[in-house]
């Protein structure tokens, strides 16, 4: 029996390691198929953790039943293991088949997507850990439901420094499933050979092989575009892959083309607007790169070119693969390029900001107030910061004319002269001295030579096209802040109008259910959902101001998330051994809580500037208090197979719902502080219920 | 709530990534086949405004059907319509059992263009088009470049007031020579474009129609007389592709590149190459025999490089020697002018002769560096060179040869 209950212990945790790297393979693997604006970012996670709170629901139906014997859940267990790698490959090709190859697909065929290719793997790992729970209960009569949850917190720990500090520099994305699954495997191996059941073994040779097989399935559905895949690459930042078309290589960031090697307008653009603007160029940063611009750059003979990408995998590929060329005066810098901006000591020339219109929090770092602050004081009184955004051809809806509207009274903040041009993408020059949009005259008095610019600038960006761009500015537009991403929240619009659809029957339907199921569930759960709710609040706005104050550095953020995770640990351990009444440890928590926002709240209205150490300590204790209120919330609540299912049910559908609504609605529109505010509302209403819980528990 | 049993449970959760499958039947969210499928646009129920507005037009080309109902004339679509109900190119609308096109008069872009930007490569090089158009189409193109008016109704996009006078009035104190119907899809604004294309050909400006060539015969044959220049996207050349990226049919377009070459129109044909669907070799050769059997060597054929556009972003441009490919396919199976476009510096930009094989147009951006071309012969060998050049405009169908006729039920006011 004991042997059972530590086989069942160390199950849980193994399993748990598989889920969380499954779960951070699955969420990549949708970010490269659908692409990885904040709203699909935010729609993945709701879904993982939606179709987790319904898995756990659903096992408090087996509650009244007798429990699972130890072989039954091993073979649950590797049944979770081998969906996830069977999933993967399918969701490729479902992709491929489902949908026009090349093309976007909208907001209710991304929800249901992924709604319905997680379903299996989402269900059922939220279906096994109340599962468990019954078992261990089973082994060991009055088994705390805490003791489940601080086991999976031991795997989601491990499993998700695994896959940030290991797997995701030397495995491609099967591999990294099949790795996180061996700690399974070898669990089940090591119960098998103390109680051997045939079929199981059978089922865990099965699962092994399948694993195997399913390594060869992994470069023939990576393809992604028509051409031959030649490379391909698990960043920290994402996926790299090259495709060769004939003799054209194409880069695909996240799925998304790139760089392509014959596109020479981009280049010409990105560099002559800005260079063309001053007689003598000596130092340029660049900030990501377009493909040719070195070659382009080098026309103005600068003394040195400081190239800083993010992403230390990137450099490399697009020199190998020619996307952008040598040159003995470029300085590549793999650091985050605002920290970067910040840190560095020169001046420059010019700034060539290459980062794609904001569509998530992190880009959009670079269109905001703060960062065009910055790089006005690291230029020098002549320099040019240059950026651009999507061009248009022949019309400016009225979501690009506000996007444009915003960026131009962002930009105009800092800098005393701001010039639009209308190109193949709409260009903003930003200068303390004047600019002119005379350019192809400009490049010819620097004797500068172009394919494009020189034959194409006047038929395309005519005198009429620039004022028509200048009158149709809104000189009442809002600024793009890092705390309140006004252009995070047009691109959402610009999507939603793209596909002519809005997500406001999706977000009527969300509202409907959730109501339905506050209405079913009870006080403490009240309090669980609104914990998870917060929980995952607060972890989004840790890692989108540690992002503001530090930049994205990859190993920075996943300290963040490990810290998070590891802080639940020894908070769910001291709730297991509190002895004050449930009731009262409930409302200090909720009070704790809420005076914890609160300092948050105070920290961002009076811009102070935390140290990192004070982001790591913030959320270890945040996660400690939401940690340490999980078991006297499942203890009040009964504690019984059925309560406890639900309990964790109520904490992942407060987590689902605090990160779609967090991330797409209360940030977008109404800016980090007001997404702080939010959650002191919802843990002050959670304190009103538990305050007024009678003392008693309900299911003892 | 019923419990659920252990195998109940597992089965479902098997069975949810089956549901994938069937659930495009249920939801029609996604094509039943995607090699079969269809974005083909549909009539929009009930979305018409209740009364016409102030420029609405009583439409030329329709036909009264029963109770109210009417079939638009236009185009391949044939949309029919109750009252109340608007047309799949959102520009047109039964208002109380009348066919009104609402996109008269409310031009949503405006803009001054060299020729060569259609692309008119054959028709009076270097001459600037008073480009115009008005929201709406009748195609549903994944890779649309101005989906923000194509995809909209007309009056979702801001808009200008002007009459077809005011736009010809316009077009000469910018200093164009041509009027140019082009960006959205001048069908769907028919009316507009055939009332302006009458006062404009009376002061001598050129009529240049830039469509994707989705109409019926009747009203192409109407319109035939107003035009004198045209450049008609043939985007596949075969029907599957159509349907699926751009939610047309392709025997329709076949038919108005072969009206237009009975009536004499100077046309060019743009052939856009989207990899992975246009890309193939054998369909170049095909869609060549078939321009050479339908429509005879000199028509120019332009084949463009793709970007990534609209919603279709996940693929990367077609590769230049692609083109190249292709450019040297339709020369050796005896087209005589092929470009190609949307590539800078590509010897594809420039004219040569088809005789004698000299560089008789160089070609720098969309601008003219080099013209060897007099009273439309090469200046080399003296071969004649086809379109509609400086000092033999009459010769091209330069002016309109045939009036307009009244097709169906509606009136022309």
């Amino acid at each position: 029996m004991k042997n059972d209950e530590h086989d069942l212990g160390r199950l849980i945790i193994a399993a748990a390691i598989s889920a969380m790297v499954a779960q951070l393979v699955f969420i990549r693997e949708y970010l490269t198929l659908l692409g990885g604006n904040e709203f699909v970012i935010a729609l993945i996670l709701f879904n993982w953790l939606l179709l987790g709170s319904i898995g756990a629901y659903a096992a408090r139906n087996r509650a009244a039943r007798p429990p699972y014997a130890v072989n039954r859940i091993v073979v649950l267990a590797l049944l979770v293991c081998a969906l996830a790698v069977v999933e993967i490959p399918l969701i490729r090709l479902l992709r491929r088949h489902l949908f026009l190859v090349g093309s976007e697909i909208g907001f209710y065929q991304t929800t249901l997507f992924t709604l319905l290719t997680m379903a299996p793997y989402g269900l059922l790992s939220g279906y096994f850990l109340p599962i468990t729970l019954f078992s261990m209960r089973r082994q060991q009569i009055g088994y705390p439901g805490a003791g489940v949850y601080v086991l999976n917190n031991i795997g989601d720990l491990i499993g998700g420094l695994l896959f940030s500090l290991a797997l995701v520099f030397f495995c491609s994305p099967i591999q990294a499933l099949v790795v996180g699954a061996l700690p399974l495997l070898f669990c089940v191996g090591q119960q098998q050979m103390r109680q051997t059941n045939y079929a199981t073994t059978g089922f865990l040779l099965l699962v092994a092989i399948l694993c195997g097989v399913s390594l060869f399935f992994e470069n023939a559905t990576l393809a992604l575009s028509p051409g031959e895949l030649v490379f391909s690459q698990e960043s920290r930042y994402g996926r790299i892959a090259i495709m060769r078309n004939q003799d054209q290589f194409t880069l695909f960031t996240d799925g998304m083309p790139a760089l392509c090697s014959q596109t020479i307008a981009d280049a010409e653009e990105a560099v002559h607007y800005p260079l063309s603007q001053r007689q003598r160029i000596d130092r340029v940063l660049l900030i990501s790169a377009r493909e040719g611009m070195i070659r382009q750059l080098r026309k103005h003979q600068p003394a040195h070119i400081d190239y800083v990408e993010r992403d230390p995998q990137l450099p490399p590929v697009l020199f190998q693969f020619g996307l952008i060329d040598y040159a003995a005066s470029i300085t590549v810098v793999n650091q985050d390029a605002r920290q970067y901006l910040a840190q560095t000591s020169r001046q420059y020339d010019a700034v060539l900001v290459n980062i794609p219109a904001p569509q998530t929090f992190q880009a959009n770092r670079y269109f905001t107030e703060s960062f065009f602050k910055l790089a006005r004081v690291k230029l020098t009184d002549q320099g040019v910061l240059a950026l651009s955004i999507d061009g248009y051809d022949a019309y400016v809806d009225d979501v690009m004319r506000r996007i444009i509207s915003v960026l131009y009274q962002t930009a105009a903040s800092a800098f005393t002269h701001v010039l639009t041009i209308p190109g193949q993408r709409t260009f903003f020059l930003c200068s303390q001295q004047p600019l002119f949009d005379d350019i192809p005259e400009r490049l010819r008095r620097k004797q500068i030579q172009t394919d494009y610019i020189d034959p194409y600038f006047h038929g395309i960006i005519s005198r009429q096209r620039i004022d028509s761009l200048n009158q149709l500015i809104d000189s009442t537009a809002p600024r793009n802040r890092d705390d309140r991403p006004v252009l995070v929240q047009l691109a959402f619009t610009q999507w939603f109008s793209r596909f002519h659809s809005s997500p406001v029957v999706f977000m009527l339907v969300i509202a409907i259910i959730t109501g339905i199921y506050l209405k079913q569930i009870d006080a403490p759960r009240w309090v669980l959902f609104t914990t998870g709710w917060s929980a995952m609040s607060a972890e989004i706005i840790m890692i989108f101001l540690f992002q503001i104050y530090f930049g994205s550095i990859y190993f920075y953020i996943g300290a963040l998330v490990s810290v998070f995770l590891a802080g639940f640990l020894p908070g769910a351990l001291l709730g297991l051994r509190c002895n004050q009444s449930y009731k009262h440890q409930i409302i200090v928590t909720d009070m704790m809580l809420i005076v914890s926002i609160f300092i948050f709240l105070l920290v961002l209205a009076f811009e102070v500037h935390v140290p990192r150490l004070g982001f790591f300590t913030a959320a270890f204790f945040f996660a400690a208090i939401c940690g340490f209120q999980f078991p006297p919330a499942l203890f009040y609540a009964g504690d019984g197979n059925r309560a406890a299912a639900g309990s964790i049910s109520a904490d992942l559908m407060g987590a689902a719902l605090g990160v779609l609504i967090t991330s797409v609605i209360i940030i977008p529109y109404a800016g980090l502080q007001q997404a702080v505010l939010f959650l002191i509302v919802i843990k002050t209403f959670s304190l009103f219920v538990a305050w007024r819980m009678p003392a008693a528990n309900y299911e003892a | 709530m019923r419990p659920v049993s252990r195998r109940q449970f597992v089965c479902s959760s098997l069975a949810a990534l089956a549901i994938c499958s069937p659930a495009r039947h249920c939801l029609a969210l996604w094509p039943f086949d995607r090699e079969q499928s269809d974005i083909r646009g549909t009539v929009f129920k009930g979305d018409a405004p209740n009364e016409p507005g102030k420029w609405s037009h009583k439409a030329i080309h329709y036909h009264k059907l029963e109770n109210g109902r009417v079939m638009c004339a236009l185009c391949p679509h044939r949309c029919r319509l109750a009252p109340g109900d608007r047309g799949a190119c959102r520009s047109r609308a039964n208002i109380g059992g009348v066919l009104y096109s609402l996109s008269f008069g409310n031009p949503c872009s405006v803009n001054l263009d060299p020729i060569e930007k259609k692309p008119l490569y054959h028709f009076m090089p270097g001459i600037r088009a008073f480009s115009l158009a008005v929201a709406g189409c009748n195609l549903r193109c994944l890779n649309c470049q101005n989906w923000e008016i194509s995809q909209v109704r007309p009056s979702d996009a801001r808009h200008l007031d002007l009459s077809p006078r005011q736009i010809v009035e316009a077009a000469v104190q910018a200093g164009a020579q041509s009027i140019a119907y082009t960006y959205s899809e001048p069908i769907s604004f028919y009316e507009y474009m055939t009332a302006i294309a009458k006062i404009a050909g009376q002061s001598k400006l050129y009529n240049l129609w830039i469509s994707a060539g989705y109409i019926n015969p009747g009203p192409l044959k109407q319109l035939c007389g107003l035009i004198h220049g045209a450049n008609v996207n043939l985007k596949a050349f075969d029907d599957a592709v159509y349907r699926k990226l751009n939610g047309a049919r392709l025997e329709p377009i076949l038919n108005t590149f072969v009206t237009l070459h009975r009536h004499k129109v100077h046309f060019e044909m743009t052939h856009l190459v989207v990899p992975g669907y246009v890309d193939k070799p054998e369909m170049v050769r095909a869609m060549c025999q078939w321009i050479l059997d339908n429509l005879g060597p000199d028509h120019p054929l332009h084949f463009n490089r793709f970007f990534p556009r609209y919603k279709l972003t996940r693929i990367a441009p077609t590769p230049i020697s692609t083109l190249t490919e292709f450019r040297q396919i339709a020369l050796d199976a005896g087209i005589h002018y092929v470009y190609v476009g949307n590539v800078p510096g590509h010897e594809g930009n420039h004219t040569y002769c088809w005789r004698c094989g000299k560089r008789i147009i160089e070609r720098h951006g969309f601008g003219i560096s080099a013209f060897e071309i007099k009273n439309g012969q090469c200046r080399f060998c003296g071969n004649a060179i086809a379109g509609v050049w400086p000092g033999n405009e009459g010769r091209n169908n330069f002016m309109p040869t045939a009036p307009a006729k009244e097709i169906g039920h509606g009136t022309f006011q």
